[in-house]
């Protein structure tokens, strides 16, 4: 089998990957897939535990978590794509660094 | 030249903590379930993984699957909020 | 289901919706307000009926499996919060009714208000790591829409925004250093974890506790990462800036509490200079940049994170004097500060405009309004009969104990530097009026002025005879098995 350690630094190097995006991209549409690529590194380190505990078994309280948190992932998405929305109805574009009204 | 330059500080520093990371975990490997307990509910993998993780939910983690619902209906009600524009008798009531 | 408590607001809060648009044709518009303050009045007394037998040993839930398996736990310090959560949110409700009656969807914000309620109750009483992670969400999106909800300026929508993009990488964060613990542990109820990781070393429980601490660091707003502070609570209409500063905020300290006094045994990971540096940095950026601001609200923002970084004080000290203060003090800023806040929306809602310069004269205009503003902010500055005093002075002896000293002389360098800007608020407003249009302002609405002022005679009552929430916090702080 491919070692554990593998699947764990997959996972930081995806943790990163969605700091960095949320960290540097422009078009706020982006900020929402950084988020949703954060939640998904520590789903990916859930089942890579979850499958080597034991050979030939699964413990199914990682698989649960992860179920339940896609759904919440999803509603976080949501909650932020009908916030663009209304940004975009008052700024005319979807830069976030154009957003600058409460900076003073 | 604004945008590019905070770009590519992300990537320097992006690839450099996937490194320092990499490094760390071949250093120490991972003491994975060094603290763990043994008596735990096994599934095997033979089984058909879908209904016997659905048990496991139904007996064991209801309650984080009611508390799910919760979740679902309260960005439902959020998104709500937001999207609501004013309906016509309220634009007469004005 | 849950405990009596949480499954009556969460019974009250789906049905809102449906009472909203019932008597959305009546003349009485905010029905749904009143629909909401009795919902929360009924939870109110089921938790005082379980309080007497939770502080004797702790209810469980669910009872019938064997106890590592329970989901929530409701133990002296989970009633505490509990009881602090509630008493908010029904002042809050209260003073929504008269402040938000002109806006639009008014059934979907009460609504939005209990699940945010629901949310923190849950989190207080969870045993297991996945249930509070499931509550923290609830509460977490419910406010990210409350702080936007009116959409139609630019400010709230941008607040809202950018605390939802940073509020999200704090809860990534905190369920990846969750999967990091269960991949050490093997299991995550918090009662499980405490005997598991009794002696436990090594770096991978500090990656894990690391991330799990700037899950909850960014919602407790610690300096590094609070930046969605100010945006948040001056953008936010003004009720929603008291709840949210008075418990949502504390929410990520009891966190902290929980996380790191009954899982990882401080000692051994180190944390409590930590602790330390990061609440004396917290406590001097908050009162320094305070002084350089003329916008009321976020004035009162910037001394939010002076007082959380008192609140770590408590946690850098370690002991059970220091834990019973935080405990305290999480009380005593939730009554000052969302007094405060609420007086704010209420010169706010006379006279459109919060800024510095152009409320002077108000004070003769809302005289009560303005002395129980006065006497909040006399509070927040920590002085001998108001309540401030009482909790300031429990982490001073605290970190005395613990052998940090140096906090105790911060916490009053702290408390001396923000007299400067609070003294300022007050003298702006009792000047003689400079602007003409001071004449026409009138004092609060009496639905606005009923919560005010029964949050002030709460701060007056227990400044002068602190006693039995001393003795309620200490019973709290016990409950927590590491603190020394």
């Amino acid at each position: 089998m491919i070692r554990l350690e593998y699947f764990i630094a997959l996972a930081f190097a995806l943790y990163f990957v969605g700091l960095y995006c949320l960290a540097t991209k422009r078009n706020m549409i982006r900020l929402v897939l950084g988020i949703e690529i954060l939640i998904n590194a520590a789903n990916l380190n859930f089942i890579a535990f979850s499958a080597y505990r034991a050979e030939g078994f699964v413990d199914p309280l990682a698989h649960s978590t992860v179920i339940i948190s896609i759904a919440v992932a999803g509603c976080v998405s949501a909650a932020a794509l009908a916030l663009i929305v209304y940004a975009y109805k008052h700024y005319g574009t979807l830069d976030i660094r154009k957003l600058r009204q409460l900076r003073e | 030249m604004g945008a590019d330059k905070i770009e590519i500080t992300g990537v320097i520093l992006a690839v450099t903590a996937i490194l320092v990371v990499f490094i760390f975990i071949s250093q120490n490997s991972i003491p994975a379930f060094k603290y763990a307990n043994e008596n735990w509910i096994k599934i095997e993998v033979s089984k058909s993984l879908g209904p016997e993780t659905a048990n496991f939910i139904w007996n064991y983690r209801s309650l984080d699957l009611i508390t799910q619902a919760f979740v679902l209906f309260g960005a439902a009600t959020g998104c709500l909020a937001i999207l609501r524009e004013k309906r016509k008798e309220e634009k007469a009531n004005d | 289901m849950f405990s009596p408590p949480l499954d009556i607001i969460l019974l009250f809060a789906v049905t809102t919706p449906m009472v909203g648009w019932c008597t959305s044709k009546s003349r009485f518009k905010s029905f749904c307000g009143l629909y909401v303050i009795i919902g929360l009045s009924i939870s109110a007394y089921a938790l005082y009926s379980i309080l007497h037998e939770a502080l004797v040993s702790p209810v469980r839930i669910p009872v019938s499996i064997d106890y590592l398996r329970s989901s929530l736990k409701i133990d002296a310090l989970g009633v505490f919060m509990a009881a602090t959560i509630i008493a908010i949110g029904i002042f809050t409700a209260i003073y929504s009714l008269r402040f938000m009656a002109k806006d639009v969807g008014i059934s979907l914000y009460y609504t939005l208000l209990m699940f945010m309620i629901a949310g923190m109750i849950g989190v207080v009483f969870a045993n297991d790591f996945f249930t509070l992670f499931i509550f923290w969400e609830l509460m977490s999106i419910s406010s990210y829409i409350l702080v936007a909800f009116r959409k139609h300026n630019p400010e709230p929508v941008e607040a809202g925004l950018k605390y939802l993009v940073m509020g999200a990488v704090g809860s990534a964060s905190l369920l990846f250093g969750i999967s990091l613990i269960y991949g050490l542990a093997g299991t995550l109820n918090f009662e499980a974890l405490a005997s598991a990781l009794a002696g436990a070393k090594g770096s991978w429980l500090y990656l894990a506790s690391l991330l799990v601490f700037i899950g909850f660091g960014i919602k407790a707003a610690i300096v590094p990462l609070h930046a969605w502070l100010p945006d948040a609570y001056s953008a936010a209409p003004s009720s929603i800036s008291a709840i949210l500063s008075a418990v949502v905020t504390e929410t990520g300290i009891y966190a902290l509490c929980r996380i790191f006094f009954a899982i990882f045994n401080p000692a051994l990971v180190e944390w409590p200079i930590i602790f330390a540096i990061l609440s004396v940095i917290t406590m001097a950026f908050g009162n320094i940049v305070a002084l350089l601001q003329m916008d009321l609200k976020r004035l009162l923002a910037y001394s939010s994170l002076g007082h959380i970084g008192y609140m770590l004080v408590g946690l850098a000290a370690g002991n059970q004097l220091g834990l019973t203060g935080t405990i305290l003090h999480i009380f005593n800023h939730a009554l000052m500060k969302g007094v405060a806040f609420l007086c704010v929306g209420a010169i706010i809602y006379r006279l459109g405009a919060g800024r510095l310069d152009e409320i002077a004269g108000v004070g003769r205009k809302m005289p009560i309004t303005t002395v129980a503003f006065g006497i909040s902010l006399f509070a927040l500055t920590g002085m001998p009969p108001l309540n401030g005093f009482i909790s300031e002075l429990t982490l001073f002896m605290a970190s005395v104990q613990a052998g940090m000293a140096w906090l105790g002389i911060a916490i009053v360098l702290n408390s001396a530097l923000s007299a400067g800007y609070y003294l300022r608020v007050i003298r702006a407003l009792i000047q003689p009026a400079k602007s003409k249009e001071i004449k026409n302002v009138k004092e609060t609405p009496a639905l606005m002025l009923i919560p005010i002022c029964i949050m002030t005679i709460f701060i007056l009552l227990f400044g002068i005879w602190p006693d039995p929430i001393l003795e309620f916090a200490r019973k709290a702080a016990a409950v927590l098995p590491y603190a020394t």
